[in-house]
Parts: C-alpha cells; sequence; structure tokens
C-alpha cells in the first residue's frame, strides 16, 4: 500500500460556460520515499490536482468526485480540523508562485519561524531564529542573519523561491508537493537544491511529488513519471521507459521539444 | 545603431538590521555595470540568483532610479526627460516582469488586461478593444474566449503568457523580459520563442533577456553578459557560450541537467541537511 493512492480525482470549476473539469479522472500513487513527476502542458491541471490533494481549490473550484487515501484515509473524508493538522505537517507543498504565498506584510524571519513552530511548538525563540538561518542558509541565502528582517518584496524572485522551499521542508513532512520549485532558480543554485531534497528522502523517506516542464529534473531525479493533457493522465511510468520508450503522442510531442545547449 | 546605453549604473539597498546585526548596511545590487544594446538584438543576461538582472532591468526602463550612472536610450538621458516625454517613451519600451501573478490586476479581465496599453496610448478605439484583446492572447496560444476571465482562473504559464501578451500590444522597440519563459512547458515554450523572434525581425525589437536557462539563451539570443554579484563577469556571442572561460560560466553549463535518465549522476547527500530540517 502506498503513501499516496489518488483514484479516480475529478476537480471542476464554475465558468460561464458551465462546470469545466481542470482535472479529469486523474489516478496516481506515491509511495514512500519515491519521487514521482507531474509533467505536461500549460493548463493541463497539475496545480489543480497539487491543491486538491491538500483540499486546497479555490472557492469555484470543486472535487467533484475521486478518493485521495494518505496513509490509509481519505483526505476528502476528513473534518476541515483535522486536514488543516495534515495541511504543512504531514504534507507541505511549495507553491508556483512565491510572491503570492508569502505574507509581505511579515519579515522572512519571521515567516519561516513560524513554519517551524508547526512542527516543533516548544521552541524557543532564540532557536527558531538559529533554526531559521541554517535553514535559509542551506537553500543558499548568503548571510541570513542580515537579511534575516528583510521583507518578501526585498528579495529577488529565486531568493523569496528559495523561502518557500525552505519553509516547506521546515516542517520535515511526510509527503512534498513542489510546484515547478526551481524555476526562479540558475542551475548551480538548483542543483543544490536538488541534492538536499535528495537527502532529506534518503534520510527520513520523504516522498516527493514533483511538477515541473524541466525534463533535465525529471531526469535527474524523479522515480516514475505522469504526462497530463487536458486534465488527464495520458501516461505514466518508470522514468527510464517514459524517456527511453514514449508511447503517447503528447509525450513524444514534449520530448521532442526539450531545448538541448 | 545603438538603442540603448547603461552607464556605470549602481545600485544600493539599505538592509534592515538583523537580530544581532547594525543598522544601515546596504546591499550592492547593481555595481558599476556599463553596457549597450543595439537596435533589433537580443541580449541575454545570466547569473546567479540575487546578483542583480531584475533590478538591472528595472533601471534599463526608467522604472527604478539608479543610486549613481545614466541611462541613455535612443541618444537620450531619460533622467533627464520630461513627465509627457516619458509617457511617450514608455509606450516604446515594455517589460515582462518575472513573477507574473503579481504583476497582473486581480480585478481586470484578461482581455482589458492585454489591451490596456493600446488605450493608454490611443491605439485602439473602444469598440476595437475586444477584438484587439482577443488577437493578442491567441498570439500567444490562449483562447479568445479567455478575455472575460480574471487572473486567478488562469493556471502559471497562461498568467505568463498574458504578460507576454500586455508587453508586445504597442509593438514596442524594447522589451526587458524577465524569465518571460520559465513557467512554460517546452512545447509552449517554443512556440513563444518563435514568436519573440518573429516580432523582433519585423519590428526590428530589441530585448534584454533574463533567463536562467542557458538552453534557451544560446537558441535565442545575439549576444550574452554573464552577471555575478552585481558585475558583469563576461559578455559574448550566444553562439560561443560554450566556450566560455570565466569559471563561473563554466560552472554554469556544468550544472545544466542532462534530460537522460540512463545519464544519471549520482547525488552528494547534503551533509547537515537531516539535523536542519
Ligand atoms: N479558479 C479557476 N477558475 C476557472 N478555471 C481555472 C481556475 N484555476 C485554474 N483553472 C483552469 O484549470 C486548468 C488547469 O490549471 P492548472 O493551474 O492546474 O494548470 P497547470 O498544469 O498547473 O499549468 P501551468 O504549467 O501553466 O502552471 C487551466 O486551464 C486553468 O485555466
Ligand atoms: N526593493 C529592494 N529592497 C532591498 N533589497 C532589494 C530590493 N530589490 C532587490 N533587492 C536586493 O538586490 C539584490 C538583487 O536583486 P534582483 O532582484 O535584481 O536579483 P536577480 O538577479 O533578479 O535574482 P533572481 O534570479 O533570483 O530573480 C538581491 O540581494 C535583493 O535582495
Ligand atoms: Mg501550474
Ligand atoms: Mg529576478
Amino acid at each position: 500500500m502506498g503513501l499516496l493512492e489518488i483514484k479516480n480525482l475529478r476537480t471542476c470549476f464554475s465558468t460561464d460556460k458551465g462546470e469545466v473539469p481542470a482535472v479529469d479522472g486523474v489516478s496516481l500513487s506515491v509511495n514512500k520515499g519515491e519521487v514521482v513527476s507531474i509533467v505536461g502542458g500549460s493548463g493541463s491541471g497539475k496545480t489543480v490536482l497539487g491543491l486538491s490533494i491538500l483540499r486546497l481549490v479555490s472557492e469555484q473550484g470543486r472535487i467533484a468526485d475521486g478518493e485521495i487515501i494518505f496513509k490509509g484515509v481519505d483526505l476528502l473524508k476528513l473534518p476541515l480540523v483535522e486536514m488543516r493538522r495534515i495541511r504543512g505537517r504531514k504534507i507541505s507543498m511549495i507553491f508556483q508562485e512565491p510572491m503570492t504565498s508569502l505574507n509581505p506584510v511579515f519579515t522572512i524571519g519571521e515567516q519561516i519561524e513560524e513554519a517551524i513552530r508547526i512542527h516543533n511548538p516548544k521552541i524557543s525563540k532564540h532557536e527558531a531564529e538559529e533554526n531559521a538561518c541554517e535553514i535559509l542558509n542551506l537553500v543558499g541565502i548568503a548571510d541570513p542573519v542580515r537579511r534575516y528582517s528583510s521583507y518578501p518584496h526585498e528579495f529577488s524572485g529565486g531568493m523569496r523561491q528559495r523561502v518557500m522551499i525552505a519553509m516547506a521542508l521546515s516542517c520535515r513532512p511526510d509527503l512534498l508537493i513542489a510546484d515547478e520549485p526551481t524555476t526562479a532558480l540558475d542551475v548551480t543554485i538548483q542543483s543544490e537544491i536538488l541534492k538536499l531534497l535528495e537527502s532529506l528522502q534518503a534520510k527520513f523517506g520523504m516522498s516527493i511529488i514533483l511538477i515541473t516542464h524541466d525534463f533535465g529534473i525529471v531526469a535527474q531525479i524523479a522515480d516514475r513519471v505522469y504526462v497530463m493533457h487536458n486534465g488527464k493522465v495520458v501516461e505514466d511510468g518508470d522514468v527510464r521507459q517514459i524517456f527511453g520508450a514514449p508511447k503517447d503522442d503528447y509525450t513524444k510531442k514534449l520530448l521532442a521539444a526539450v531545448p538541448v545547449l | 545603431m545603438t538603442l540603448l546605453e547603461l552607464n556605470n549604473i549602481t545600485k544600493l539597498f539599505p538592509v534592515r538590521r538583523g537580530f544581532f546585526g547594525k543598522a544601515s548596511e546596504f546591499v550592492r545590487a547593481v555595481d558599476g555595470i556599463t553596457l549597450s544594446l543595439n537596435e533589433k538584438e537580443i541580449l541575454g543576461l545570466v547569473g546567479e540568483s540575487g546578483c542583480g538582472k531584475s533590478t538591472l532591468g528595472r533601471i534599463a526602463l526608467g522604472l527604478m532610479k539608479p543610486t549613481s550612472g545614466d541611462v541613455i536610450f535612443d541618444g537620450r538621458d531619460i533622467s533627464s526627460l520630461s513627465k509627457n516625454d516619458l509617457i511617450k517613451l514608455r509606450s516604446r519600451m515594455q517589460i515582462i516582469f518575472q513573477d507574473p501573478f503579481s504583476s497582473l490586476n486581480p480585478r481586470m479581465p484578461a482581455g482589458d488586461i492585454v489591451s490596456e496599453p493600446l488605450v493608454i496610448h490611443g491605439r485602439c478605439k473602444n469598440k476595437e478593444r475586444l477584438s484587439a484583446a482577443a488577437a493578442l492572447l491567441e498570439s500567444v496560444g490562449l483562447k479568445a474566449e479567455h478575455v472575460y476571465r480574471y487572473p486567478h482562473e488562469f493556471s502559471g504559464g497562461q498568467r505568463q503568457r498574458i504578460c507576454i501578451a500586455r508587453a508586445i500590444a504597442l509593438n514596442p522597440k524594447f522589451i526587458v523580459a524577465d524569465e518571460p519563459v520559465s513557467a512554460l512547458d517546452v512545447a509552449v515554450q517554443a512556440e513563444i520563442l518563435a514568436l519573440l523572434k518573429e516580432l523582433q525581425n519585423k519590428f526590428n525589437m530589441a530585448y534584454l533577456f533574463v533567463s536562467h536557462d542557458l538552453r534557451v539563451v544560446s537558441k535565442l539570443c545575439d549576444r550574452v553578459a554573464v552577471m555575478k554579484s552585481g558585475k558583469i563577469v563576461e559578455i559574448m556571442p550566444a553562439a560561443k557560450i560554450k566556450e566560455a572561460g570565466h569559471p563561473y560560466t563554466r560552472n554554469l553549463l556544468a550544472s545544466v541537467p542532462i534530460a537522460d535518465p540512463f545519464r544519471r549522476e549520482k547525488i552528494d547527500c547534503v551533509a547537515n541537511a537531516a539535523d536542519v530540517c
């Protein structure tokens, strides 16, 4: 039995044309310690799928059908209070657009401290600060002590993205949903972040759902791959099988468009 | 013909005191950069996260004042322009922001967002606005029916394309494109790059193309500038990037992940990761 088992998930949005499915009958599984990558076209439903797992789909949307079994429990049947306890503790998400999920009125340091407290509520102020600085250091923010009291708008795009990563990791989740986590990072920092994710996976058996359009990253760290197109999974399999012998036409089209240096 | 000249640009930002730091320290975001861009040239700007690329882009468009140094656009120092001249100039230079969501007005439907520049600069009558908006959205691979949708109803990559459509609406002379294709899948990315190239040829557009994707940069750009800690460490024809000499550029090249799972490298673990997280 896997850590996460999604069965026939449908998430719809109400629009002026009636209800349209953004995720349309997706089934997917993630085992403990596994890196599962979701690739696919812009607008194919990857982010909505990730948000559905945490039940964070916006008001106009609703999960119409399916099951999301996490550690044997259907998340869709949990009362909201219990769902909140899972978010940020058992499952955390690195959101695609960092600026929109960081709070503009709190400093970077305060926001990471808060994330640390979720995992470790009894920690002292001083320890939380030290811990936050170390995590910032780990994601490659130079001089974290000096930058601790900066506000999100004073950070560059890639620095904000790394703050998001630091926050998501600080609560040591069983499952990390990382939605395009390294799009704003140069390749040298990107490879540091990938190393960090792999270390946590190896040490704690953290599982990762990695949403990305960068096939280089997929090739580097994914165990299995799901390819999405128009809300559906069109192909899934072992990473070597997807790259080496793709079956679906859309998968082939994507692989053919991968830029090379 | 030179379109844009940056002369010895420096930008300092104050840093608030840390919890045991001293007051009034500064980040040197841009540190004495001199650079010029020709008409119809695509100049790639690559470099470490936080090295000052976005800041330099904003300064080049006059959206931010440098601490010192001059910005000359089309032969004129933009800091000396009157308000009216500056507005006129704005129609000839545009920006695609790095963070699409926060640069889109959440209360405006996509159609209004992309056609707004046309209306502001009197390039389109009210009754033509809808069809102009639909055409712009279609040019970036979105649908005409998306004109009534609000920014939050789009995916990340769709929002990024709305920003691109807005920037090209006026066929400007110069666009600062700050990571414009970072949220796009490779198929759509290839289409958008082809579109940018087409506009370059048709309207003699020049771009300052900020990107961390060396594969994209080497394909699209004429020249590439490599930045590190606020300085340009190397500048070369994009076709020659693989022969770059600076150690930082070599390191960048070596870190590009290879899209082949059969050639996966063993990753060494980060020693103290487990203690901290
Ligand atoms: N609130 C909403 N209302 C209506 N439609 C929505 C809403 N949110 C998302 N959608 C639509 O659902 C579809 C899937 O969106 P999603 O954000 O999951 O795509 P994605 O695969 O993450 O794409 P990208 O790679 O561009 O981020 C898109 O067509 C999008 O326009
Ligand atoms: N408004 C601001 N106030 C204070 N510091 C700032 C401000 N804007 C940028 N900085 C700092 O200036 C430096 C350069 O930032 P910039 O956004 O130009 O980097 P970048 O090269 O675009 O990085 P990225 O690739 O991560 O987007 C960073 O250290 C950043 O924290
Ligand atoms: Mg998305
Ligand atoms: Mg930037």
